[in-house]
């Protein structure tokens, strides 16, 4: 194999250059490959964790690495390609192939899949050392794996040794899981009811801790708001229930006083038929006033005729007493001259005395006898004046029934006059009382209006009461529902006491 | 026709009762007008019983007076019947002017004018109001005649001359120079002689 090998080499180094200036670019491509790789793994990293910095930093690192495996490549190159030749075929046996393994697993995991099994060189040149490497950075990688699973899954108990001071991915994991842990903490409070809790978003970036800031702070906001609510529920429903109570008196009230405006209209309707009866009954009345006004007019009439008579016999009276007047007066007339005639007696008789006296003794019988001529004189005088004083009177009496009769036709005047008003009265009478008959029938009429208004009356009274009715329903069913608001108003808020912010 | 029953207070008018009343005035005064015979007779016998009468005291003649007795101002004065010619009723009379106010005026008795005297004026007696005056008492004496006034004559009587009083010592001047003397009853008589001879009476023509 040697001598082949020996052959070969002078024709054989420019291929082996070339080739190795192939495989070299080969190599470089590869791993420019791997370098977009590990590009794209940044990526999937980032998708994985949000936190993606601190693994794009690990990936970075991963990017160094091969950068510094490509500077070894590189000079790999050049010692083969400027000093050994000989020994490149035997280097190529022993190099190549490990590299070439390596790349692969370097793929693998740029790619994402860190179970890829890197094979174990026993050999401590830098190959060895570079596959144990790659076996411990695989093995690292999968614990971090490991541990975001279980966070993915929600196992935040992780428990994460950092391997070195600068083990960045290990302390980000570290600090995710501390913040997480926090995180949870804080949403058990939450759940708990204790909105008082304080989440401390890191950054401004901090999303998830400004949410549950926004979070608490609306939370708060709406059990406040809860409250108040349920305050005023309660308050207001209490004012409802006392306005219900109050609305359910007034409508028994209400109902009450239905009731009694219906007996009370019962009442007036009774009145109104009573008063109907006796309306109709004043027609009748009213006929029976008329028959005894036609009645008195008729009396009337007879009354002034005879009035009239009377008249005329208290002028055939007076004419009658001035008659017997006259007549007394001729009757003084005579006495008086039977009186001149007693004193011419008288006188003569004196003389005769005189004369008698004068005869002595022979005229003793004569004066005798003039004394008794003279006592006859005397008593025709004493007779005059007594008939005098009855004619006295006589004449006082027929004066007295002058004025009687007078006064009688006066009074027969009066009487007539009297009679013609009365007559005109009772022509009034009859006039008013053929009003009252108009009035009555009127009267009836409106009492039929009225009972007719009043069945109106009382119907709607009915329904009045009926609707009251309801009304009472109406107002205990919303007392009822208005005590349920009530209880759940200060259930609401005990619910909202149960919180604490 | 129910007023027939009369007002209360009032008793009605007994037709019948007023009607017999009547009947019985009437009757009364037929029968007092005609009075019977006999009642006729039996009065006219009584006065001529009286007339046929004996003078019981014919012996004292003298010692009487025949006194006409008259009133005056509510006063009655007597006169003896022998100095008074007549009584004649005054009905009209003339006054006579220039003469004392005693004197009323002249009248005229059947044919003879005499003069009339007022004797309250001549005796300056009080004139108490409007009395009759109606009478002239006409005294008659040889020498003169005149007439004196009087309200009326109340008669003619007999009285004893005893019973007849001189002149009251109260009664003084003029009056009792006339007077006769008074009676028990308080009559004055008058002296007609006495006035028919006083000159105080006469006129003269001259004055």
């Amino acid at each position: 194999m040697k001598a082949s090998i020996g052959i070969k080499i002078g024709g054989g180094f420019a291929l082996v250059a070339a080739a190795l200036i192939i495989i070299g670019g080969l190599a470089y491509m590869n791993i420019k490959e791997t370098l977009e790789y590990a590009k794209k793994a940044e990526q999937a990293y980032a998708v994985i964790n949000k936190e993606g910095d601190l693994l794009k930093k690990y990936t970075a690192e991963i990017q160094a690495n091969s950068q510094s495996a490509l500077v070894i490549v590189t000079y790999g190159i050049l010692i083969v390609s400027a000093a050994v030749v000989l020994i490149a075929f035997l280097i190529i046996r022993n190099i190549i192939k490990p590299l070439k393994d390596m790349t692969k697993v370097a793929a693998s995991i740029a790619s994402g899949d860190i179970s890829v099994d890197v094979p174990a060189y026993n050999r401590s040149d830098e190959i060895g050392i570079f596959a144990r490497t790659m076996k411990d950075m695989t093995r690292y990688l999968g614990k971090i794996a490991d541990g975001l699973k279980q966070i993915a899954v929600g196992d935040l108990n992780v428990r994460f040794t950092e391997q070195s001071e600068r083990d960045m991915l290990g302390s980000a994991l570290s600090d995710m899981t501390q913040y997480l842990k926090m995180t949870t903490e804080a949403a058990y409070q939450i759940a708990n009811g204790d909105l008082s809790v304080k989440v401390k978003a890191l950054s401004e970036k901090d999303t998830l801790g400004v949410s549950f800031t926004t979070m608490t702070n609306n939370l708060k906001k709406m059990m406040e708001d809860l409250g108040e609510a349920a305050n005023t529920i309660a308050s207001t429903s209490s004012e409802i229930l006392a306005l219900t109570t109050q609305l359910a008196s007034s409508s028994e009230r209400t109902a009450t006083s239905v009731t009694e405006t219906t007996t009370t209209i019962e009442e007036v309707k009774q009145m109104a038929l009573i008063v109907n009866q006796k309306a109709n009954s004043i027609p009748e009345i009213a006929k029976n006033a008329q028959e005894v006004t036609e009645t008195g007019k008729k009396s009337i009439e007879e009354t002034i005729t005879g009035m009239n008579r009377i008249r005329n016999q208290m002028e055939f009276i007076a004419e009658s007493i001035v008659k017997l007047s006259e007549q007394s007066q001729s009757i003084g007339l005579i006495i008086s001259s039977v009186n001149d005639l007693a004193n011419q007696s008288n006188l003569l008789a004196v003389n005769a005395s005189i004369e008698a006296a004068k005869a002595g003794e022979h005229g003793k019988g004569f004066a005798v006898v003039a004394q008794e001529v003279r006592n006859l004189a005397e008593q025709s005088k004493s007779a005059t004046e007594q008939v005098r004083n009855i004619l006295n009177d006589i004449q006082k009496a027929i004066s007295a029934a002058v004025m009687a009769t007078e006064q009688g036709t006066k009074a027969v005047e009066a009487g007539v006059k009297q009679s013609h008003e009365t007559g005109q009265s009772i022509a009034m009478i009859a006039e008013s009382v053929n009003g009252t008959v108009q009035s009555a029938f009127q009267i009836v009429a409106s009492t039929n209006e009225q009972v007719a208004g009043m069945d109106q009356s009382a119907y709607a009274m009915e329904v009045i009461k009926k609707a009251s009715d309801q009304i009472v329903l109406s107002t205990r069913q919303a007392e009822t529902a208005t005590q349920n608001l009530h209880e759940m108003g200060q259930k609401l808020k005990q619910m909202v006491e149960r919180y604490n912010f | 026709m129910e007023n027939k029953q009369s007002l209360p207070g009032k008793k009605a008018i007994d037709w019948e009762e007023i009607r017999n009343r009547i009947k019985a005035s009437g009757e009364f005064i037929e029968h007092e007008w005609k009075l019977e015979a006999e009642a006729r007779k039996k009065i006219l016998e009584a006065r001529a019983a009286a007339l046929a009468r004996e003078m019981k005291d014919e012996e004292d003649v003298d010692g009487h007076l025949n006194v006409v007795e008259f009133l005056l101002s509510y006063e009655t004065y007597g006169l003896e019947s022998v100095y008074i010619g007549e009584i004649y009723p005054l009905e009209e009379y003339t006054p006579v002017p220039c003469t004392p106010p005693f004197v009323l005026g002249i009248i005229n008795v059947r044919g003879k004018i005499l003069s009339v005297i007022d004797i309250r004026k001549f005796f300056e007696l009080p004139e108490k109001g409007l009395t009759g005056l109606n009478q002239v008492i006409i005294l008659r004496s040889d020498k003169m005649e005149f007439g004196i006034l009087a309200d009326s004559i109340t008669g003619v009587r007999r009285i004893p001359a005893r019973e007849v009083q001189p002149s009251l010592p109260t009664l003084t001047g003029l009056r009792a120079d006339y007077l006769k003397g008074v009676t028990k009853e308080g009559l004055v008589i008058l002296d007609a002689d006495k006035i028919l001879s006083d000159p105080g009476i006469i006129v003269h023509e001259e004055a």
